[in-house]
């Protein structure tokens, strides 16, 4: 009768518990605790003890690399800009941070005579629940003024990884795989070097329930945020308020081809929904009605992505809508 | 309860462990509880249909033989679905109820089902026997027909109506189709039809009946068992032996690694190129149907080997049901080696008896493209499929009746390769079909074929290194297993080899991609 454990299973646990054990060994949890790295408020930011904040770049909250003190300078205006790659990237796979609108805003800003520091915090494949947590961080630094840049393109993603987050830190055995560090990076090198580069877009576009595909089939669904981006949202300006921070509701513009194959571009419900949200503090800026008029080959590098020149043109028109606000701020 | 969820692994272990340690009675018991549990987290509703079916099949196989039971036998076991049903509505306050006249059926089955079996000791001996089986045929076929077909025909005959200019208004009942329903009542049928001619004997503990109809590793989606088979497992009690708990456990992480790694991922690019609105062009149409392949056959065959490997660790073993179906040569061989257990079930129960291959080519041909036909509705209610059926059928008859080509299929060398890589791609419009949901779809991906520059904005070959990403290591493992003809059977190769493969598995089902994507063939 043949062993009841044999040497082939002994073999397949010493090279799971060696890849687990080497792991842990050389790199840092936040670094691997992949699935709570993308839902911590702390990870990213990086406070010196001369009252400096970094912007370190990691695997997961990929912010350019950028230095601003906690407590906010006199006479300066700051902003905070959310959003994901669309303030990552100043073209696709391209990301040089002087060339991104949040950038721009700053460079536009200071030409006008107001001191402007901005600081992008725009993170590839965000949505909105990650963003709040990014919101509630930037409360936190003094802000003069919050961008929030809407998109339903992320919630997918959004879901999933909440769910990840989830069961990262869930005691339940179904999730205790998740607490290897040799699975989650496994997970993470899978999902980085090969979904990312093959397949994203496909997964994005097609998962049943998403909510970009539900507006596109159905052009009347208004609210193209599910309840728990909803409530993400209201609270961050409901913070904002009660901390006396504007906000400037950015909503994205999406390039799509209609049945003849042209271009068109729309915004998939978000700008009516977004109207509900704007009062007290909280303005909106519609990319749809800013680039409609323009040719939307040369305005956007793929569906959703702006080109180099359109993110100077989104800069100014936030500069416009933001200078008087701005001016009153630094006492300009 | 799935397969790849945590809750079956629970469910596994448990019964695992019992199980070794209980007596033979005991063990049914734990296998007709499990079961029943397992199928109860469907739907606990659908147990009603289950346990009636048991109840026919289990009196009419004994009738078939000459060996009659008490009339209060026959109406207490018949009482049973309605106690359950009962107990599901007093116990079951909100969520999923059971109907009125459900219950009202299912407590006047006891009485209607004791007086059919009284009456129909009262024919002749001559006849009784054929009696008993058309009941036992009768009930399953319409338990099948009416849950799975109703919508379907009664949905076609209004439509049909309403375009001839007459518009009954009817509102049409929404039944729902139980999970499994195909699968257990072709197992009944092929019970009831073997003892009837005479290759089986009926099983005569009801207890044991129940545990063998309802086995949980093989009862929503296969394989369909025959009885001679499987029922002689459960008269014995099986011994330990460490062989099979090796070869169980393979086939479990064989099962998962098709399953998760495989069919679940390939399954993103499908949806994508089967979603309603996708404008297609060829290379994408072809990529859909290729990762569709990939998809339906890590998803069954993985399902499969999860069954296989379940039963296994009970000492229990089950059916082949697929062998390298890609590989195949010609549409004959490729139902030789797809859903095995299935196609020789068409093939006993319905191919031969309308008359196989005797008589008239004409007749042949009929009796196989009806047989396909029947093949592709039992898949679903709905026309892809019937199509699907009937163009697997075309192609049989296509291969009989063209000269030389069954000849040149069943060649060697780079024939072989030609006759395989044709069949695949025979294979590949036929999953077309199978995946479209209607048939107006499926027209469309036909003429996507003709388009090679689409207005389309996702590259096609980016999510084609998705999809070779997710086969290859399965081509790799059919590669590494050719000579054996078994995705599991690795004992030639060298242990270490066989614990870095058994490692580099898991890794690929932990850190799959792809979300928890249910079995396709449940819904069969």
């Amino acid at each position: 009768m043949p062993r009841l454990i044999q040497p082939s299973f002994w073999l397949c646990l010493l090279v799971l518990a060696g890849a687990e054990i080497f792991l842990r060994c050389t790199l840092s949890p936040l670094a691997v605790a992949a699935f709570q790295y993308g839902h911590h408020p702390d990870s990213g930011f990086q406070e010196t003890a001369d009252g400096r904040v970094h912007l370190t770049p990691g695997p997961l909250r990929d912010f350019y690399e950028q230095t601003f003190f906690r407590e906010r300078p006199p006479g300066v205006f700051r902003i905070f800009t959310l959003g994901n790659s669309v303030e990552y990237w100043d073209a696709v796979g391209s990301h040089i941070l002087s060339n991104t609108y949040p950038a721009r805003v700053a460079e536009e800003l200071n030409r006008r005579g107001i001191r402007t520091e901005s600081i992008n915090l725009g993170v590839t494949g965000y949505g909105t629940v990650r963003n709040e947590i990014l919101f509630r961080k930037a409360l936190g630094y003094a802000p003069s003024l919050i961008i929030f840049k809407l998109d339903v393109t992320n919630e997918y993603l959004e879901k999933t990884t909440a769910a990840r987050a989830r069961a990262y830190k869930s005691l339940w055995p179904q999730d205790w795989l998740w607490k290897s560090y040799l699975i989650q990076t496994g997970f993470k090198l899978k999902e980085t070097r090969l979904l990312e580069h093959t397949l994203f877009s496909v997964i994005r576009w097609t998962t049943p329930g998403h909510p970009a595909e539900k507006s596109a089939a159905r052009p009347a669904v208004k609210l193209p945020f599910d309840e728990t981006s909803r409530r993400a949202l209201d609270e961050c300006l409901q913070l904002a308020r009660e901390h006396g921070v504007p906000v400037l509701l950015v909503t994205q513009a999406y390039k799509q081809r209609d049945g003849a194959g042209h271009f068109q571009i729309s915004d998939y419900g978000l700008n009516d929904f977004v109207a509900t949200r704007c009062g007290r503090g909280v303005a909106m800026l519609s990319l749809r009605q800013l680039l409609e008029k323009l040719p939307l080959e040369e305005t956007f590098t793929d569906q959703v992505h702006l080109a180099r020149p359109t993110h100077k043109l989104v800069a100014r028109a936030i500069a416009d809508a933001v200078e008087g606000q701005a001016r009153a701020g630094t006492g300009k | 309860m799935s397969f790849n969820s945590w809750s079956y692994a629970l469910l596994l272990l448990v019964v695992f462990f019992a199980y070794w340690r209980l007596p033979w009675r005991g063990r049914i018991w734990l296998l007709l509880a499990a079961s029943y549990v397992f199928y109860g987290c469907w739907d606990g509703r659908f147990l009603a249909l289950l346990l009636t079916s048991t109840t026919v099949d289990f009196f009419c196989g004994l009738a078939i033989v000459g060996e009659r039971r008490p009339v209060t036998h026959v109406a207490a076991t018949a009482a049973v679905p309605f106690l359950w049903l009962g107990g599901y509505t007093l116990f079951r306050q909100q969520g999923a109820m059971v109907e009125h006249w459900i219950l009202a059926a299912a407590a006047g089955f006891p009485v209607f089902f004791a007086v059919l079996y009284q009456l129909l000791w009262r024919l002749p001996a001559g006849r009784q026997r054929r009696a008993f089986l058309l009941l036992s045929l009768l009930t399953n076929l319409g338990v099948l027909g009416f849950f799975k077909y109703f919508n379907f025909f009664a949905g076609s005959a209004l439509a049909l109506a309403e375009h001839l200019g007459w518009s009954p208004g009817w509102l049409l009942p929404h039944v729902i189709l139980p999970v499994g329903i195909s699968f257990y009542t072709f197992q009944s049928i092929s019970y009831a039809v073997d003892i009837f001619k005479g290759k089986a004997q009926p099983a005569r503990d009801p207890v044991v009946f129940a545990a063998y109809l309802s086995f949980f590793p093989q009862l929503v989606a296969g394989p369909i068992e025959r009885p001679n088979d499987l029922l002689p497992q459960f008269h014995r009690a099986a011994a330990w032996d460490t062989a099979n708990f090796h070869r169980g456990l393979k086939l479990i992480l064989v099962g998962l690694f098709k399953k998760v790694f495989v069919g679940d991922n390939c399954a993103l690019v499908a949806n994508y190129a089967f979603a309603p609105g996708v404008n297609l062009d060829a290379p994408w149409a072809i990529l859909g149907s290729l990762a569709f392949a990939f998809q339906i056959y890590g998803d069954f065959s993985g399902y499969t080997d999860i069954a296989r490997g379940s039963a296994r660790l009970l000492g229990i073993h089950l059916n082949h049901n697929f062998n390298f179906p890609y590989f195949a040569t010609s549409p004959s061989d490729f139902w030789r080696r797809w859903h095995i257990t299935l196609s020789s079930w068409f093939r006993d129960y319905v191919y031969i008896p309308l008359g196989g291959n005797r008589g008239p080519v004409a007749r042949m041909c009929f009796n196989l493209w009806l047989t396909m036909l029947l093949a592709g509705l039992w898949h679903g209610a709905n026309w892809t499929f019937i199509i699907w059926g009937a163009y697997h059928g075309a192609l049989l008859i296509f291969y009989r009746l063209t000269p030389g080509l069954e000849k040149f299929s069943q060649s060697s060398g780079w024939r072989a390769v030609v006759a395989m890589l044709a069949m695949f791609a025979f294979t590949l419009v036929g999953w077309a079909i199978f995946r479209c949901a209607t048939f107006g779809a499926f027209v469309q991906w036909l003429g996507a074929l003709g388009k090679w520059r689409a207005p389309e904005e996702i590259l096609w070959w980016r999510p084609a290194i998705w999809v070779l990403c997710h086969a290859l290591p399965l081509l790799a493992l059919q590669f590494a297993t050719w000579r054996a003809q078994d995705e599991v059977e690795n004992a030639t190769w060298p242990w270490s080899v066989r614990g870095l493969a058994y490692a580099a598995m898991f890794l690929a089902v932990a850190t799959s991609s792809a979300g928890s994507v249910a079995f396709i063939y449940f819904q069969f």
